[in-house]
């Protein structure tokens, strides 16, 4: 026994083995601590007579600093001898807690060891196997009797389900309404007058096939798909904080997207720039981007989309940069997973094999980008510089800007300008306690407020006695100061209209050893349990072979973690079982309005089941083994039966299936907003088809509305190059459903159908000025002549001629008008108010 | 089996094949009345909501003790947001009047209230766990301290509809200040149930509601007229087309809000002494006269939710210079908010018309900015507001700040939860079972946080 003890002693002395809390430490801990330090009393909210109590910590927190015995406030009081209070502790004691703080076993490790096996033991070998969750084959196509019908293997899936119903596929649908489902459904836009007609003429046998691989490649496909890329996104050119405040450089992403959609950049390469464009360039922090690392850096706009109500905040606010975190890491990931991650940011999920260790594993390979612990080190530059942007500008001219903006001449304005406003704050001050001011006692006032280093200024005090002007008048040296001011001001603009900083947008790694990341229990920060690594969600991995996230440590050459990177390989990889599933069932809505799944963001048990899971299948196998080309894959859609088949009506269906779950048609679809929109400015001539650049600004309307800025800027460009306000959408295009961000994003569009969509169709400025270019346009073509003009304008709007019921409502608005003109513009308006031009048939 | 937002979407607003023209009419928009839970003891609400942070401590809770301390160091800690927050004390600047047959002290700021403080039940415990106005702004009013989530004029239109078919059941009024949008938004909630932003202005309540120029009435009626012709003949091969039929009946729904919309806008309708009563013409406080009188007039005609931002007389969040700047906040909104109490009583609408005030959080006892115009810093720990009307006691008061008035006392602590509980209870709404699909989730209003509906101001 004795020799045991000997060599128990001897080990811990030599800093050699931990303590073990119940046999050691704690009977150091009641022969000094416990009397004070106990469940009852518990002096300084610390209770020492238990290892749960030890870990808890007191009123001023931790007391264990694991690994780091001098640091933890449990040794800093003993080693002082603060404490035990009016007692002391033995050297042996001593030593024996030091050591115990520096090599003991504290409970995290076996925490994240219980928390690691208990995640295990859920995902069992049948939670692996839900639909989803299991790698995508191509089935062989089912044999289907009306082959007549089937022009592809996506149609034998359909026809398969319609038959076994006794239904079919309708046949083609006129040419007409062809030529407008594909204008609308690739370009976002209604066809010219001369294009309907070229498309109406063409009577060979791959005229559709034509029309849709022109249509591909219009600069426009890029637009309309970009479009809905950007809803995923959650895109906006504001960020969401108190005031709304600009996301000034996050166009270049929008613009990014279009022209990567234009070129059909590959999607998994699409997919992974936008989640580690600045880890596949090894993006050095702080450094000056070459033009093509400027491009990957813009894709990592991605993840800059979320509301962040962080920026530019000086209040230390730990949630708040969770809150951002956790919402880039649910949004971005549940766009390209399908599941619905946020639902285990508290606790696993309720129904899908999904972990609460899961979601925090997820959130590690983001935590060197959005590191709560290290917020300010992406978030602080200097001067005017906006947080988070990486600064695009050749070496020469950056170091000109970096100083201008640095310049003491720049803080000097800004000094003054408090001064001034102090001073006039000041005198007020001085003329409300009814002294008179006497130069003398002027200058000290002012002498006094130039002498405060701490200047505060109160911007919002009332004017309550004079105002600016009547004080200059007043007090004569203040005009003189203020000459000053603004003579300093307009010099220095002078000098600085040479420099105009670019920024991006962009993410990146602020550290390579990110701060660790804990399962947050209820999600709650304040509340960290197990500590994590990050890693794929378990029921997703390979148990024979688990995923590994690299070693950064083990890349000596890399500025980042490679995390996102990594993860990012993981998403497209072709093994995943979803990636390319829920893309193209993305896809597969943008084109018929609701998806094969139609929980478009939810693959898992909550989510719907596919209504075609072999077509999901195929699809999702075809577009891999095509490399992911999106233009090909929207192709084959477009050019199947099932997209082109009619949209009629059938009594017996629409009871039965309602919701065109079995595609019997191709459901009419109403147009998205800005369909809508661009469309009207297309056909009225107004169309500015300049792309990229600026948004285009805003304005307040007449009734408050908020509408496109004629004076500054261009109010004829397509809507997704305007700007994107999340306060202050563009009222004609959130009438009809246009997001404006106030969620994260939006993966569907509401297509309602409101009174208020009606207002805007028959008040709205916009309104007016498309029938007032689409009248004289009209008239010009046909000389004048009303009724002329009107019979183009059916043809224009709708791409047919009147049918005879139409053409008795135009003729009796030309008849019943006051002259010809205004007849005309109420005719074009009541047809673009109408559901033929509203729907895509 | 839970619903998809799309398929509760389908009901509001297309799930009507085969009913009567006009009901479908008012479900194509939303609108239409929908039973409650249970007997409700209020009908509609006015929600005045004065974002900013007003200094409650100022207007209705006095705290005499302060007078001791005055400029002397507080008696125990005062945590403030720590900016500029300082342990100096400051009494309120303004004498306080006791009131009514309640008997209760009200700021000498607010003299048109102080005549209708019986009509008046107060939560003098309210804390917040935010500290900053746009999250604690977010809380109030959606119940999360970030954007995305419905406000609750939303969910009380999602739960109940709205009695007048020619109306949104939910409007938003203010001038000047406010979050935007985001504070009456149906985030995910159907678009029906958005705040439809309205000013007190007959000409251009709503967007898009008058006629542009060079077209009369009568024109309009001809285009209104063509376009449903259009419409007709261009669906007769879709007779069963339920969103078309909606387009359809939208469009002399449309003519009907033009109408509805500018008429109760127009407060020249109201007779010269009600319009005297709340003051519309005063210049500092006709503007929000104005939009009492109009709240009034929406409820009346069977709007839902009323929601009333405060902050067009100036900023609320007074860090500085409070003794400069509160005197002129109080006197915007205090005319109109006790004329809206009066009026309200007079008319027989008090009965079930629930009127709630408050602001996200208070302001502390302490001084902030030490320099020659102090103010007070953000106080989320112990704050007041109330609540009138539709079941709720008149001249109650529920819990109390400490002696200082910088912290609830433990005993009736309330928050935000707790009055978005009270306020769906008064509405016959279970807050519990109010519910809509997001994400995998049945979300709701109060969510996860705790709460109780505050039975103790309850008639």
């Amino acid at each position: 026994m004795w020799v045991f003890l000997l060599f128990l002693a001897a080990g811990i002395l030599a800093g050699q083995r931990a303590p073990l809390f119940k046999d050691e430490i704690l009977p150091v801990f009641e022969k000094n601590c416990v009397s004070c330090h106990n469940a009852g009393r518990k002096m300084g909210g610390l209770d020492l007579s238990s290892f749960a109590g030890l870990m808890a910590g007191g009123a001023s927190g931790p007391v264990i600093a694991p690994g780091k015995g001098e640091r933890s406030l449990l040794w800093m009081m003993i080693e002082s001898g603060r404490m035990p209070l009016g007692g002391r502790m033995t050297g042996a004691s001593k030593q024996l807690i030091r050591s115990y703080l520096e090599h003991g076993r504290f409970p995290q490790e076996e925490l994240d060891q219980a928390e690691a096996e208990r995640a295990a033991r859920r995902i069992t070998p049948e939670a692996r196997q839900w639909w989803s969750f299991v790698k995508p084959r191509d089935f062989p196509a089912p044999a289907v009797s009306k082959s007549p019908l089937v022009r592809s293997k996506i149609d034998a899936f359909i026809e398969a389900r319609l038959e076994a119903r006794g239904w079919s596929m309708q046949g083609e649908a006129d040419r007409v309404t062809l030529l407008r489902r594909a204008s609308f459904a690739l370009t976002g836009l209604a066809p010219t007058e001369a294009e309907a007609r070229g498309f109406l003429a063409d009577t060979s046998a791959d005229a559709y096939e034509k029309l849709v691989d022109r249509l591909l490649e219009s600069t426009h496909f890029g637009e309309h798909w970009a479009r809905h890329w950007l809803d995923v996104a959650g895109y906006s050119d504001t960020r969401g904080d108190a005031g709304d405040g600009e996301r000034e450089a996050l166009w270049k992403y929008r613009d990014w997207v279009i022209r990567a959609l234009n070129a059909n950049k590959r999607i998994d390469r699409f997919l992974t720039e936008q989640f580690a464009g600045d880890q596949l360039i090894n993006y050095k922090p702080g450094a000056s981007p070459t033009p093509e690392e400027a491009e990957m850096l813009t894709a990592t706009g991605y993840l800059r989309t979320i509301a962040d109500i962080t920026d530019n905040q000086t209040i230390y606010e730990v949630d708040k940069y969770f809150d951002a975190l956790q919402k880039t890491v649910e949004t971005s990931l549940g766009n390209v997973l399908g599941l619905t991650v946020g639902c285990v940011r508290c606790h696993d999920h309720k129904f899908d094999p999904l972990l609460q260790r899961d979601y925090f594993r997820l959130t590690a390979a983001f935590q060197a980008t959005w590191d709560p612990e290290n917020w300010l080190a992406a978030n602080l530059g200097f001067g005017p510089w906006p947080s988070r942007m990486v600064l695009d500008m050749p070496k020469a001219a950056r170091e000109a800007w970096i100083a201008d903006v640095t310049s003491n001449d720049a803080k000097t304005i800004r000094r003054l300008e408090d001064l001034l406003e102090a001073t006039y704050e000041g005198f007020r001050a001085e003329l409300r306690r009814g002294r008179p001011l006497e130069p003398a006692r002027r200058l000290e006032i002012r002498k006094l407020i130039e002498d405060d280093p701490d200047l505060e200024i109160d911007r919002s005090a009332p004017k309550d006695l004079m105002s600016d002007g009547e004080m200059e008048e007043k007090y004569p040296e203040l005009k003189r100061w203020k000459e000053e001011l603004i003579e300093k001001k307009a010099s220095r603009r002078k000098k600085q209209s040479a420099i105009e900083p670019s920024f991006i947008e962009a993410a990146w790694d602020v550290s390579k050893t990110p701060s660790p990341t804990y399962i947050l229990t209820r999600g709650n920060y304040l509340a960290p349990g197990a500590k994590v690594e990050p890693g794929i969600p378990l029921v997703l991995d390979n148990p024979e072979k688990p995923f590994r996230f690299p070693d950064p440590a083990a890349h000596r050459e890399w500025h980042h973690t490679g995390r996102r990177l990594a993860l990012a390989e993981w998403l497209v990889g072709a093994d995943h079982p979803l990636t390319a599933r829920v893309f193209v069932n993305r896809v597969w809505q943008f084109l018929f309005g609701e998806g094969i799944v139609r929980s478009v963001d939810d693959f898992g048990r909550q989510g719907e089941k596919p209504t075609h899971p072999e077509l999901l299948d195929h699809l999702a196998v075809r577009f891999q083994q095509q490399g992911w080309n999106l233009k090909q894959l929207i192709r084959e859609i477009v050019m199947s039966q099932v997209f082109r088949q009619g949209s009629a009506e059938c009594a017996a269906c629409l009871a039965a299936d309602p919701g065109n779950h079995l595609l019997w048609r191709k459901g009419p679809l109403r147009l998205e907003a800005e369909t809508i929109r661009d469309s009207m400015l297309r056909l009225s001539g107004l169309l500015d088809t300049r792309q990229f650049g600026k948004p285009e600004p805003l304005r307040r309307g007449p009734d408050g509305q908020w509408m496109e800025e004629e004076k500054k800027g261009n109010p004829n460009r397509r809507g997704i190059y305007l700007k994107q306000s999340r306060t202050r959408p563009v009222a004609f295009l959130h009438a009809f459903d246009a997001p404006s961000m106030t969620q994260d994003h939006e993966t569907q569009r509401f297509r309602s159908s409101l009174p208020s969509q009606s207002l805007a169709l028959l008040n709205s400025p916009f309104l007016e000025r498309i029938t007032k270019a689409l009248g004289e346009q009209l008239l010009e073509q046909s000389s004048g002549h009303a009724e002329e003009a009107a019979r183009r304008a059916f043809f224009l709007l709708y791409s047919r001629e009147a049918r005879p019921g139409e053409w008795g409502v135009a003729g009796n608005l030309l008849e019943g008008a006051e002259d010809p003109p205004s007849g005309l513009r109420l005719l074009l308006q009541a047809l673009l108010a109408a559901n033929d031009f509203l729907y895509s048939n | 089996m839970i619903r998809t937002r799309r398929e509760v979407l389908q009901e509001a607003a297309l799930g009507f094949g085969g009913l009567a023209l006009s009901a479908m009419m008012s479900k194509a928009a939303g609108l239409g009345a929908r039973d409650p839970h249970f007997a409700p003891r209020a009908k509609r609400v006015i929600f005045l909501y004065i974002g900013g942070g007003p200094s409650t401590i100022d207007m209705f809770d006095p705290k005499p003790v302060l007078r001791r301390f005055d400029g002397k160091p507080a008696p125990f800690e005062i945590k403030g947001r720590a900016l500029n927050g300082s342990q100096q004390i400051m009494a309120s600047p303004w004498e306080f009047t006791r009131c009514g047959e309640s008997g209760r002290e009200i700021s000498n700021l607010l003299p048109h209230f102080q005549r209708v403080v019986d009509r008046v039940s107060f939560v003098r415990s309210m804390t917040t766990d935010r500290i900053d106005h746009s999250t604690a702004q977010f809380t109030f009013v959606t119940g999360r301290g970030f954007t995305g989530f419905p406000a609750i004029g939303a969910w009380v239109s999602y739960a109940l509809g709205t009695e007048n078919e020619n109306l949104p059941a939910y409007i938003a009024l203010g001038e000047g200040a406010s979050i935007g949008g985001r504070a009456h938004s149906s985030a995910w909630l159907p678009p029906v149930y958005n705040g439809t932003a309205m000013r007190a202005d007959a000409k251009a309540p709503i967007y898009n509601i008058s006629r542009p120029e060079g077209m009369s009435e009568e024109k309009q009626r001809r285009l209104i007229s063509a376009i449903q012709q259009l419409n007709r003949e261009q669906k007769a091969d879709r007779p069963l087309d339920t969103d078309l039929e909606a387009r359809i009946a939208n469009y002399e729904l449309a003519a009907r809000m033009q109408m509805a919309a500018t008429g109760v806008a127009d407060l020249g309708r109201e007779s010269e002494a009600t319009r005297k009563l709340y003051g519309v013409d005063h210049p500092v406080s006709g503007g929000y006269g104005r939009l009492c009188l109009m709240a009034r007039r929406l409820v009346e005609s069977g709007v839902r939710f009323v929601q009333v931002y405060g902050g067009g007389g100036g900023n609320w969040d007074t860090h500085s210079n409070i003794k400069g700047q509160l005197p002129g906040l109080c006197q915007y909104i205090d005319q109109g908010t006790a004329a809206l109490l009066t009026d309200l009583d007079q008319r027989g609408l008090l009965e079930d018309t629930l009127v709630v005030w408050s602001g996200e959080f208070g302001r502390l006892p302490t001084i902030e900015a030490n320099t020659a115009t102090p103010g007070r810093d953000h106080n989320p720990y112990g704050f007041s507001m109330w609540m009138a009307g539709g079941g709720v006691k008149r001249g109650f008061d529920l819990g109390a700040t400490d002696e200082l008035g910088y912290g609830a006392v433990a005993e009736h602590r309330a928050g935000h939860s707790d009055i978005h509980a009270t306020i769906q209870h008064l509405l016959g709404i279970d807050y519990q079972k109010n519910t809509y699909p997001y994400e995998g989730r049945e979300e709701s209003l109060v969510g996860v946080n705790p709460a109780r509906v505050l039975r103790e101001i309850l008639v």
